[in-house]
């Protein structure tokens, strides 16, 4: 179900209305289940399409359901390979693309299933959660349609909560919210990625293919301007998507976590990954970073193997949440790059004090200069290793190396470096103005614009999709 | 000795700081060192300290000092 | 609940207010097609309707009028070497309305016929003269014509305009407006703010658009008069249409039994037809076997038309030199219009002096 569509926008209506209908908790959850169901039935070409999702969702709930009150630990760990595994022959990873099923199927949704699933199996295993969850609850909440195609990633704590809680009749106030949040999602989504996703194709069209006889240095700068473009197509649509389903939740009062805090304002790739995409980090920071580095230092407790087992730990994390975004050999080299970055920020973060001692590394910290190479160094970054999801055949990846060769991606790392320092350092002080005399509009004025600025996102919408010629697709859910 | 004592010297052992004075506000933004390397290290001295164990999910999800007390004081930490 | 569907009824109102703005301002700013005498989708990049496939899609109404007409068929070489006003210099018992579209195949011209046609039976009983300006480069499969994102049942670009924005609905081979012709007019300035909004983008992008993305032909007259076309450039537009044709040597059966038929439903009734075979540099004959193949087509349904007198071919081979063209199908300006010239001497011929009509009123 395309998000820019009627068929959608009706299907949120009809949700929304027959949830805010009634005042029983149990009318309201089903709502959302019948909803659910519907919304990923949108996504399955058949019912056979639709049984390895039904089969994966079973396999979970029988190893949480026959999981005993203190679970030995080889058990927890058997069910998390079994899931995995399931996973990986789900998704035709690598080698496994031999021996798929012998029908299509969808696997729309499976990754943020699976994380769900495994942070029940191990929240439940460690005591975490009170009790094991209901085939309604576990249903809702490992399918719920806000969060079903790419997150946001939700703990079952913030979900029962929410799922559980006593209705409270909506309020306008409430209603003008999550209004404004959907609105600032289409236009992000259909507006801002489509323009960036339109310049992307129009430039990447240019040096591809058979463009293979362009000068070195207009192969480079098209590069550059191609990839800084994906990464702006792929922030705004996948940040708008976010904004819909956050809103979307706002209307049904179900209060989603926030995925998304001002990523390009990170001074370092570290905390980049704090604010981008904050749930999946968070999620691997819980279930792989921080037992790796638990155990490891528990197996070796002397302080000064700390930073090695760090760099360790970040090592594995980054390379597996690479490689969990696709099932070839070019998100292998993803993962690398993310794994790589993670550690040179790392070792940046070890070196600098030993170099300056801390109150001059301190000091160095604060000089404006050194925060916008540093935000515009995670920026170039980022959006070179971004390269990996937009050149899906490894072939094509070592290609185009090939001919930007490293002074290329070096120059193309100190132009996106610099343009986005300089950029920052103009656009940060004009949004945060902009902000500030929103926030100080009087509560009948920012209703009217509230209203003003739905209505001009509506037409907005509509004309830019006409003219473009294309409702944008949500390109994170194919991760 | 008081929780809060031992807490805040295992504080300034980890980050080895001996001006850091804890209030439950507290926060990785006041201390510099705090990062998830030293967070994690934090942990295991309070859980050694305090006899008390902590799953990978309560080691992620504490946003402040006061949760620290909190959950020690849950667990029976002494 | 209340509380939703009421904030919800506040934005949908502002909305359709806002919307009912736009439509005023496109309806002040669009040319009325029950307002014009003819139609020429060369005019198009000047109006709000910027393509010409927009344009021909809005203008229909313009068709409609009672009266006799010349309407081009074709492609871009039509469209720059049948110029209705040098036609209209020597054709004065007609209007004459030109209908061709850039980079078209016989299918979308058979749209285009398809348009005409439909739209002229509002005037009643016609006594039309169609004029097709044919060259090998219409004839290409439409699998390879037309294929991307999209056009997954290879529709042309006439396909893609009429269903883009809701209001025409297919119908049998072709599209008839969503709520019947009655109320086209309304349903059609109702989507016109597409258009406009359209056009505003693309006028304020124009520049940018030029210089990192396209390189049209931006040539002068001047500058194509004098132009010469070399090797590189031959092989170049010789590699670029055995891809728009989709083969390297073949050309289409089924786009000759499509003209076939295109010719059948315009020579009904009263109405003629003029085959123009549109010249081309005599250098294709020996780069590709398409424009041979193509001759001995036209040439055989020539002679299967033979009989029929509301059909005539008119052939321009005198035009083939290399230096009469500024490209490898365009003619130059004064060649342009020495080919226009010829062109209306043979409507004229079957229009105006076969019916002893000279004036525009009967």
């Amino acid at each position: 179900m395309n998000f820019v569509s009627l068929h959608f926008i009706a299907f949120t209506l009809v949700t929304v209305l027959a949830y805010q209908a009634t005042r029983s908790v149990t009318a309201r959850q089903w709502v959302l289940l019948i909803a659910s169901a519907y919304f990923i039935s949108t996504y399955m070409l058949d019912i056979k399409s639709a049984l390895p999702l039904v089969a994966f969702l079973g396999l979970g709930y029988v190893l949480i359901v026959g999981m005993s009150a203190t679970p030995s630990r080889v058990y927890v760990a058997a069910a998390v390979c079994l899931m995995i595994g399931s996973f990986l022959y789900l998704k035709q990873f690598f080698f496994l693309t031999a021996v798929g099923l012998p029908f299509i199927y969808a696997t729309v949704g499976l990754s943020y299933v699976l994380f769900r699933i495994i942070s029940l199996i191990v929240d439940l295993s460690n005591q975490d959660i009170d009790g094991k969850p209901s085939p309604a609850a576990y249903l809702a909440y490992t399918c719920g349609f806000t969060t079903f195609l790419s997150g946001p990633v939700q703990t079952w704590t913030s979900f029962k909560s929410e799922y559980e809680k006593p209705p409270a009749p909506i309020t306008e106030g409430e209603v003008l919210r999550a209004l404004s949040r959907i609105a600032t999602g289409y236009f992000k989504l259909a507006i801002v990625a489509a323009a960036f996703d339109y310049l992307f194709q129009n430039f990447s069209v240019q040096f591809g293919g058979s463009a293979h006889g362009l000068p070195w240095f207009k192969t480079v700068s098209l590069y550059t301007v191609s990839a800084a473009a994906y990464t702006g197509y792929l922030y705004y649509n996948f940040s708008g998507y976010m904004d819909i389903v956050i809103g979307i939740g706002g209307l049904l009062q179900f209060k989603l976590p926030e995925n998304f805090n001002r990523p390009f304002s990170a001074k370092s790739f570290l905390e980049f990954w704090q604010r981008w995409h904050m749930t999946m980090s968070q999620w691997f920071k819980t279930y792989l970073f921080t037992p790796i580095m638990l155990t490891t230092m528990q197996r070796l407790p002397d302080p000064k193997h700390s930073a090695a087992i760090g760099l360790f730990a970040f090592f594995i994390t980054f390379l597996v949440m690479g490689i969990w975004h696709g099932s070839t050999a070019v998100f292998v080299v993803y993962g690398v790059l993310m794994a790589f970055g993670a550690c040179a920020n790392k070792l940046w973060q070890i070196a600098m004090p030993r170099a300056l001692g801390k109150p001059g590394y301190k000091s160095l910290q604060k000089r404006p200069v050194y925060i916008q190479l540093c935000k515009g160094l995670t920026f170039a970054f980022f959006t070179l290793a971004l390269t990996c999801l937009w050149t899906p055949e490894i072939g094509q990846l070592f290609g185009l190396a090939g001919r930007l060769g490293l002074s290329g991606l070096l120059v193309s790392l100190g132009a996106l470096t610099l343009c986005f320092a300089a950029v920052d350092t103009v656009l940060a002080p004009v949004a945060a103005m902009e902000f500030n005399a929103l926030s100080g509009l009087e509560t009948r004025y920012r209703d009217a614009w509230t209203v003003s600025r739905c209505a001009g996102v509506i037409l907005a919408v509509v004309f830019v999709s006409a003219i473009l010629n294309k409702a944008p697709e949500f390109v994170y859910k194919a991760f | 000795m008081q929780q809060n004592e031992k807490l805040q010297r295992i504080f300034r052992d980890v980050f080895d700081d001996p001006t850091i004075e804890l209030e439950p506000t507290m926060t990785a933004d006041d201390i510099a060192e705090w990062d998830s390397l030293s967070h994690v290290r934090l942990m295991l001295e309070v859980s050694k300290a305090f006899g008390v164990r902590f799953s990978a999910s309560e080691v992620s999800s504490l946003n402040n000092v006061g949760d620290l007390q909190a959950l020690i004081s849950s667990k029976g930490g002494a | 609940m209340i509380v939703v569907i009421r904030v919800l009824s506040r934005v949908i109102l502002l909305t359709a207010a806002l919307y009912a703005g736009v439509v005023g301002i496109a309806a002040f700013l669009a040319p009325r097609g029950s307002e014009a005498r003819a139609v020429d989708t060369r005019t198009a990049p000047s109006t709000v309707y910027a393509t010409a496939t927009k344009y021909l899609m809005f203008m229909q109404p313009a068709l409609r009028e009672k009266g006799r007409r010349v309407i081009i068929l074709g492609a871009s070489n039509a469209d720059l070497e049948l110029r209705p006003d040098v036609i209209g210099r020597t054709v004065r018992c007609a209007t004459i309305d030109n209908l061709s579209i850039g980079n078209e195949n016989i299918t979308e011209l058979y749209q285009t016929a398809q348009i005409a046609v439909k739209n002229r039976q509002f005037s009643g009983d016609t006594s039309d003269v169609y004029v097709l300006g044919l060259w090998f480069g219409l004839f290409g499969d439409s699998k390879a014509r037309w294929n991307g994102p999209g056009r997954q049942n290879n529709e042309s670009d006439l396909d893609i305009e009429f269903q883009r924005y809701g209001n025409y609905r297919k119908a049998g081979d072709f599209y008839e407006s969503r709520f019947g012709p009655e109320y086209e007019s309304v349903v059609n300035g109702l989507v016109s703010p597409f258009a406009l909004i359209e056009k505003v983008f693309r006028e304020a992008t124009y520049r940018a658009r030029n210089f990192f993305f396209i390189r049209p032909d931006s040539r002068t007259d001047a500058e194509r008069e004098a132009a010469v076309v070399s090797e590189a450039e031959r092989a170049a537009a010789v590699a670029y249409w055995q891809q728009q044709l989709g083969s390297r040597e073949h050309l289409a059966p089924a786009q000759f039994e499509l003209l076939a038929k295109t010719i059948k439903m315009l020579s009904r009734g009263r109405n003629k037809v003029i085959v123009v075979d549109l010249p081309v540099p005599n250098w294709w004959d020996a780069a590709v076997p398409m424009n041979r193949e193509y001759k001995d087509r036209l040439a055989a349904l020539e002679t299967a038309l033979a009989g029929d007198d509301a059909v005539r071919f008119v052939g321009l081979s005198q035009y083939q030199k290399p230096e009469n063209f500024s490209d490898e199908v365009h003619a130059k300006p004064s060649v342009a219009t020495m080919i226009g010239q010829d062109v209306a001497k043979a409507i004229n011929a079957s229009a105006c002096e076969s019916t002893q009509q000279t004036s525009l009123t009967r």
